[in-house]
């Protein structure tokens, strides 16, 4: 099944973009074929210049690229601090070889610790919480639990997968005004959404993906201007009523690579 | 009194060795999603290489390191054949397992025959006196070489960092994958580990029970069942699940008869599997995405 068709999406230095659109437009399946999760078809991703696609993902996160899955994905029985540990894994083991692995392990853990203490700055409720397990932390923790997981890789790109869904629109703010700090510290990042109004109001650029294929594009500022991409995605009051997921939703299309 | 309690004593023995290898099942089973039948070939080819080793008179715990180096290997090697292939496949790997361990047998009757091997005991066999139950040091010894590896088991699983990624693995191989985690290493761990583990369990106890070709039965049925009490999922209640079979196992032979010990597995797990058939059936038979 084909969950993208022809997407030409592009993502600069510094940038907050922002993908958006209903539930099944391929939004997931982008972030995955980009994690190098899913296989591409045809065409390719270039990152830095170099062509990344067809590589195992291990390789991509190595090459800067980490991802904040959609649902989380944390590790339930792990503590906070070991799933933060873990998100580093990709910086000292490489392929099969533990043993340099090991090495550099003992060697980056101070390094490690620094960046530990980096995430806890950026999210203080993890560290009162390091100790507990990622399952029994709240929907917004365990929200910042999975970005931080996935900063400790290091990433020149982070990939956030709806990190609004399920939680209350305070935290979406919340966990939203966080981006800015991460671009601040030299992170970009693509950020898909259902929460369009949202992601709108912190991205710089936004793409708005419709069954696999590129609807519109430009200024998140425009877009949210953009009188279509008002009624089809942002839910002017006039059509309160029809959601974009009943109209739209294509349910199969992220199921089958998620 | 003494005499229950000498089949007690044993049977905690046995099922120590029980307990390893559910253990090894478990592993297996929360990293992979396969439940490997061959589980048993790991202690029997321990049991078997032991003997060889102690015939060619090499020191006693080098001969435990090589054996369980060499089972470790033929762990890996079982990994590459019957996880790895499947990874598409409808095939289950269980079926691979299976076969493997089918033709283990065959290959240890062609190189150690068919008569029951065993070697001297560690430290002589001077039995000790417990309430008038008869305490022989190599049960001892059982008992105290199980306790260690599971005490390096779960620090390995519970305090390194390898440890914790190969949990990773088992707890969401997809966020696992995500963070850059090779799962088919993790899973070449989780079966160069529980062999290692099975091959010294079968190694230790062979001076008590001598090991034969079709060893590999009694203890892959047992340890099954051992791990069926943990659901198949939790580790420390497969050890528990295995003693408590040696126990049971050890007291059918001496009331009913040889051979009941299985029979008294079999019947517990089937009393398991019928009493609590959500947390084992749900789980054996949809079959966890091989990586």
């Amino acid at each position: 099944m084909e969950a993208l068709a022809g997407v030409d999406v592009e993502v600069h230095e510094g940038e907050i973009v922002t993908v958006i659109g209903a539930n099944g437009a391929g939004k997931t399946t982008l972030l995955n074929a980009i994690s190098g999760m899913a296989p591409l078809a045809a065409g390719g991703i270039l990152y830095c210049g170099q062509r990344i696609d067809g590589r195992p993902p291990q390789a991509i996160v190595q090459a800067g690229i980490s991802q904040a899955p959609e649902g989380r994905q944390l590790f339930a029985d792990l503590s906070v601090q070991d799933n933060l540990t873990l998100g580093s894994y990709s910086r000292f083991v490489s392929g099969s070889n533990l043993w340099t692995g090991y090495t550099r392990y003992l060697r980056g853990r101070r390094e490690l610790e620094r960046e530990l203490e980096d995430v806890y700055g950026l999210f203080p409720r993890l560290r009162e919480r390091r100790g507990q397990l990622a399952g029994s932390l709240s929907g917004g923790e365990q929200q910042m639990l999975a970005i931080g997981r996935a900063l400790m890789s290091r990433p020149r790109l982070l990939l956030l997968d709806e990190p609004s869904m399920g939680l209350a629109p305070l935290l979406v703010k919340e966990i939203l005004s966080h981006l800015n700090e991460l671009r601040s510290r030299g992170i970009t990042m693509l950020l898909v959404e259902q929460n369009a109004n949202q992601a709108l109001k912190v991205a710089d650029r936004a793409y708005v993906l419709e069954r696999g294929r590129v609807r519109v594009h430009g200024r998140a500022g425009e877009l949210l201007a953009n009188e279509e991409v008002r009624r089809a995605y942002l839910g002017s009051r006039q059509f309160s009523t029809r959601r974009p997921g009943e109209v739209r939703g294509n349910p199969d299309a992220d199921g089958a690579t998620a | 009194m003494s005499i229950v309690l000498q089949f007690v004593i044993t049977g905690i023995a046995v099922g120590a060795v029980y307990g390893l290898v559910a253990l090894g099942f478990v592993i297996i089973y929360n990293v992979t999603g396969v439940v490997n039948f061959a589980q048993g070939t790991f202690p029997m080819l321990g049991g078997f290489i032991m003997v060889s080793f102690a015939g060619a008179h090499l020191p006693l715990p080098l001969a435990i390191v090589l054996d369980a180096l060499i089972v470790a290997g033929v762990g890996l090697t079982f990994c590459a054949l019957a996880v790895l292939p499947f990874r598409e496949a409808r095939i289950p790997p269980l079926i691979v397992t299976l076969g493997l361990s089918l033709s283990f047998e065959g290959i240890a009757f062609f190189v150690w025959s068919f008569n029951p091997l065993s070697y001297p005991p560690f430290s002589g066999s001077q039995a000790m006196f417990f309430l008038g139950a008869a305490v022989y040091p190599q049960t001892l010894w059982v008992i105290g070489v199980v306790v260690l590896l599971v005490v390096l088991v779960y620090a390995f699983f519970e305090m390194t960092f390898l440890g914790k990624a190969v949990r990773a693995c088992a707890l969401n191989r997809r966020a696992a994958r995500l963070i850059g985690i090779d799962v088919h290493l993790m899973a070449f761990i989780a079966f160069g580990l529980s062999a290692a583990t099975g091959a010294i369990a079968g190694a230790v106890i062979t001076p008590l029970i001598p090991v034969t070709f079709t060893s590999d039965v009694s203890l892959a049925v047992n340890g099954f069942a051992g791990a069926i009490f943990g659901g198949l999922e939790n580790p420390m209640a497969a050890v528990a699940g295995g003693i408590l079979l040696g126990v049971v196992g050890e007291l059918a032979k001496g009331y009913i008869g040889n051979g009941f010990d299985i029979v008294a597995a079999l019947v517990l797990m089937l009393v398991v599997l019928i009493s609590r058939p959500q947390g084992v059936f749900a789980n054996l038979f949809t079959r966890r995405a091989v990586a």
